[in-house]
């Protein structure tokens, strides 16, 4: 009974303060006593609004940082895929440049060129032969001449067909051992024999050393040549040796399908 | 030992109540529930009625402080919820999920009749929002969430009770 009577006096007495309070709201002492309050409540809420907030801050700058490696990951594969694109365009103009060239070949009076893909290129035989897709029922035969295209459009010696199969023919490479091919040199009109030697490089022969010969100097096809037209070009000089024993120079000639890729050739057939 | 761990309990409820809305949009923030009065009656029903009208003042005047309404409105609301509430203490069950609820909803309900009337009364100077009477249906729905979720956070508090 007593405790009931002393939670009512508190009772009225929390009321009448209350109700005090919201009197005097405004006046300086209430308004002491919502400092004191709030000065010993707010760094905590300080604090605790920091640590939210920095929490808040630190979860955003994760999600910030898993969506940047997605973006890039993302970036690096469209990158990836551009660079693919950009390649495959730069090969397809390279091919372009070259099927047109190939177009430029101009019918002479008595050959016709049939184009045919480069389609096996053995590493071991790598300056011997190629197979080429084209063969007796394109109408080639053996010893048909094939030339490559340059880049300036320019045609060049690039072998000539050495066996002949239903849809397939192997050509024998100027750098061949088994080539020979009679040539000029273009300028001097001085006409040689050029020989493969199973390198990149083809030999000389029968220069005489009066013949003055200049590293650059370009090498054609000659009018002796029963299997090539003349002046197809064939290579440039690279070394000019004149020994003391002999009649002739050593000259080595690097053959212009050493310099560039050859995917398309042309078989020069009889019409 | 006991200070400590209501002092403790002061702040952890101070910062659900005042500081975690900040991070919500407005329009939840509105329907943000009451968790300061579900402790003021959690308490008056389980300890009776001097420390659920001292706990009723105590976090009255704090949310008073903290908040921009009329000054001394939540020390007044919360002494007379608490003080009601614990009346109740020792007459009914107050484990059962309905009385707490019961309990629950007379506490908000002489909260908001107290807030109005002062409302009424004295039409506020410091607060922004001035309206003529809060009864608007987000104060229905803000009281339906309050005692739904009264049963589990009771749950929540007991819980914590017994473990100190």
């Amino acid at each position: 009974m007593n405790t009931n009577k002393n939670t009512n006096k508190v009772f009225c007495l929390l009321l009448a303060v209350s109700i005090v309070l919201i009197a005097l709201r405004l006046t300086p002492a209430v308004q002491g006593l919502k400092q004191l309050v709030y000065s010993v409540l707010v760094p905590d809420i300080k604090i605790s609004s920091n640590l939210f907030s920095k929490t808040g801050s630190l979860l955003l700058n994760l999600s910030n940082i898993i969506k940047v490696y997605q973006e890039n990951s993302e970036l690096k594969n469209e990158n990836f895929r551009l660079k693919q694109g950009l390649t495959d365009s730069q090969l397809v103009l390279e091919e372009n440049i070259r099927l047109k060239n190939l177009l430029n070949i101009k019918e002479t009076k008595n050959l016709k060129p049939i184009f045919a893909n480069v389609i096996v290129r053995e590493p071991t035989q790598w300056y011997k032969f190629v197979i080429i897709d084209k063969g007796f029922k394109d109408g080639i035969e053996i010893d048909n001449p094939v030339v490559a295209i340059l880049f300036d459009g320019r045609t060049c010696v690039f072998g000539r067909t050495t066996e002949v199969y239903s849809s397939t023919s192997k050509v024998a490479l100027v750098t061949n051992p088994l080539f020979s091919i009679p040539v000029q040199i273009k300028n001097l009109k001085v006409d040689c024999v050029c020989d493969g030697y199973d390198s990149q490089y083809l030999q000389l022969s029968f220069i005489p050393k009066s013949a003055n010969l200049n590293i650059g100097d370009q090498i054609v096809t000659s009018y002796l040549s029963n299997v090539f037209e003349n002046g197809i070009d064939v290579g440039t000089i690279v070394d000019i040796v004149k020994t003391n024993y002999g009649d002739y120079q050593e000259v080595t000639v690097e053959p212009y399908t050493q310099k560039h890729s050859v995917y398309e050739v042309a078989v020069l057939i009889k019409k | 030992m006991n200070y400590i761990i209501s002092i403790l309990i002061f702040f952890i409820l101070i910062i659900i109540q005042f500081v975690i809305p900040k991070y919500m949009p407005l329009n939840i923030w509105t329907l943000y529930p009451n968790f300061i009065l579900m402790f003021v009656v959690y308490t008056a029903l389980n300890k009776g009625i001097m420390r659920g009208q001292i706990t009723g003042f105590v976090y009255g005047l704090t949310w008073d402080v903290l908040s921009t309404d009329i000054f001394g409105v939540r020390t007044l609301g919360f002494t007379i919820a608490g003080y009601l509430a614990g009346s109740f203490n020792k007459k009914l069950n107050k484990n059962q999920p309905l009385t707490q609820i019961i309990v629950m909803a007379i506490g908000l309900i002489v909260t908001h009749l107290i807030l109005n009337i002062t409302y009424v009364i004295m039409p506020a100077s410091e607060t922004v929002f001035v309206q003529n009477f809060e009864l608007s249906y987000l104060i229905i729905f803000n009281i339906l969430i309050n005692l739904f979720l009264t049963p589990f956070v009771f749950k929540i508090f007991l819980t914590f009770d017994r473990k100190n």
